[in-house]
């Protein structure tokens, strides 16, 4: 193939993906951090947050487990990345991919509705996610992100 | 197609029949992760990776992987994989990585077993085609010459989380090679280019043959650092092996090839849908033989850059150099024996399009502009290599 006609191949394809771009992402609204009652911490740092569900640490200071969830395919879950992990959701998919084919890490628990992810820790010991202020629950506690 | 290909052909075929809209596929708490590529190569001079010029679809990846978390603190997992990139792997399926997994605490976790090598940002997951805007890695540091000694090593590992944002991973034991192994032939070549260079009369050049492979040690270490600057992390790994080869030429010639320091020095800043990425890598190996030593610095840097447009659309871009023989950028022991002088060196220019059809399938198209032929194919006629070519390359790929 020619280098003249794979630059036009290339113009073309290119085109072809601007007719398909730019998508609106709304940020707006709290996302809350939320965790099991029994979880040993009320307040925690970005860092170590993002840390938690990107996989990089897996127990609280005082050795307990971390279980952490997510809420696949939600708006709240956007934010979420944006806010506090730095991610978009297609890189943060990309990350947890990238530590699975590399044997890194086990994945987030993940969950379609809010009130399912808040069951889970509610039940579970340790267990750490998110929702937006709207969707609170008593059965877990707030963790305050400084 | 052997029985063993043919087994893990059904187990994807089927696997994929039943993949869900998640992002994972999981099992009675095993979790299953799978990948098809097929990629098509065609460069308008010499041959590249595979025999190009002609256009090729010798360029395929497939692999599967199981991972489970048997307690809170173990882990184990293994991934079978199998590649075709011209008369590399020939889909021979293989055990890609297997290992036990303890995290004694945020701080140690150790591994034992087969080993992902930890070289640069993106080795571990080099062969998997949907993490990354670019059908190819830079060669240059993602080598395909000595793919199969830089993927895995056979030992154990520790790693873990350290204060300050500190990541390391270090591991020891020994790297894989065989005698058939496309490392191992251009190990062959290396040589057999030495002998010409180095006027050895005795020795029939033209033949040559690896009889023995004997892999003695090797070491690894990474470290990654988050910067303060939200979004910018640094990182560094270092790679150490050493290798007996027992050559044939008529007569045997036993080979001692050792990297003393294999360094690749990264940064990496995301601002949103925009990554930039940087890497420097110096490759210091030695070979020797029948009284002479070769000590060469193979050294390779990129500039990348990628952008997420929308759901469905990605670009990207780098700029790669490479050396083979940081001491001979102008390609001198080439021209001294009347090889072309732009086998010292490769300049290329890469641009990429991924589309993301859906959250399994993609599809991307990728052109390369190179200068030199340090790393085109130069075991056949390298006397007839050209300067200046084109590459073409294409990929489909579906994940799981």
């Amino acid at each position: 193939m020619k280098e003249i006609e794979i630059r036009y191949f290339l113009i073309l394809f290119i085109s072809l993906g601007f007719l398909f771009s730019f998508q609106a992402d709304a940020l707006s609204a709290d996302v809350l951090i939320i965790a099991n009652k029994n979880t040993p911490v009320s307040s925690i740092n970005k860092r170590e947050l993002r840390k938690i569900f990107l996989g990089k640490i897996v127990q609280w200071n005082n050795g307990a487990p971390i279980h952490f969830a997510i809420l696949e395919n939600s708006d709240v879950h956007r934010r979420f990345l944006r806010t506090y992990i730095l991610k978009s959701k297609s890189q943060y998919d990309n990350w947890w991919h990238r530590m699975l084919f590399a044997g890194k890490g086990y994945p987030p628990k993940k969950f379609e509705t809010p009130e399912a992810l808040i069951k889970y820790l509610a039940e579970t010991d340790g267990a750490i996610g998110y929702c937006d202020e709207n969707t609170f629950s008593e059965n877990i506690k707030i963790i305050e992100v400084k | 197609m052997g029985s063993m290909k043919k087994i893990l052909a059904f187990i994807l075929s089927t696997l994929c029949l039943l993949a869900a809209e998640s992002v994972w596929a999981e099992m009675n708490d095993v979790n299953i992760n799978g990948f098809v590529s097929q990629g098509f190569l065609k460069s308008d001079n010499n041959n590249y990776l595979c025999k190009s010029e002609d256009g090729s679809f010798e360029f395929n990846e497939i692999g599967i992987n199981f991972t489970t978390q048997l307690s809170s603190s173990l882990r184990m997992g293994c991934q079978f994989f199998a590649r075709d990139l011209g008369d590399v792997g020939n889909d021979d399926v293989l055990l890609d990585w297997a290992f036990a997994d303890y995290r004694f605490h945020n701080m140690v976790g150790l591994r034992v077993g087969k080993l992902k090598l930890t070289h640069g940002l993106y080795n571990e997951t080099r062969d998997v085609d949907a993490l990354r805007t670019s059908i190819l890695l830079p060669r240059g540091i993602y080598m395909e010459d000595m793919r199969e000694v830089f993927m895995t090593i056979k030992g154990f590992g520790v790693y873990g989380e350290l204060p300050g944002e500190i990541s390391y991973q270090m591991g020891y034991g020994i790297p894989e090679i065989s005698e058939d192994s496309y490392m191992a032939q251009r190990i062959l070549e290396f040589v057999q280019l030495s002998f010409q260079r180095e006027n050895v009369d005795f020795i029939n050049t033209d033949i040559g043959t690896v009889l023995e492979t004997q892999a003695n040690y090797m070491s690894n270490a990474g470290l990654q650092w988050d910067s303060p600057l939200e979004g910018l992390r640094f990182a560094t790994s270092f790679i150490s092996f050493d290798i007996d080869i027992l050559l044939g030429f008529g007569f045997e010639i036993p080979l001692d090839f050792k990297v003393k320091q294999g360094a690749v020095f990264s940064g990496e800043y995301t601002f949103g849908d925009t990554i930039v990425t940087v890497e420097y890598s110096v490759l210091d190996y030695k070979y020797g033989t029948l009284g002479f030593c070769v000590d060469e610095k193979w050294i390779s840097y990129y500039v990348g850059l990628s952008h997420r447009f929308s759901k469905l659309f990605e670009l990207g871009a780098y700029y790669a150099e490479t050396y083979p023989d940081h001491s001979d950028k102008n390609g001198d022991r080439f021209a001294v024996i009347g090889l072309p002088r732009h086998m010292a060196w490769e300049k290329d220019s890469c641009l990429s399009f991924r589309y993301d059809i859906n959250s399994h399938w993609i599809v991307k198209l990728e052109g390369h502009i190179i200068d030199g032929s340090g790393i085109a194919d130069q075991s056949e006629h390298p006397e007839d290599l050209v300067r200046h070519f084109s590459l073409f390359a294409a990929k489909a790929s579906f994940r799981f």
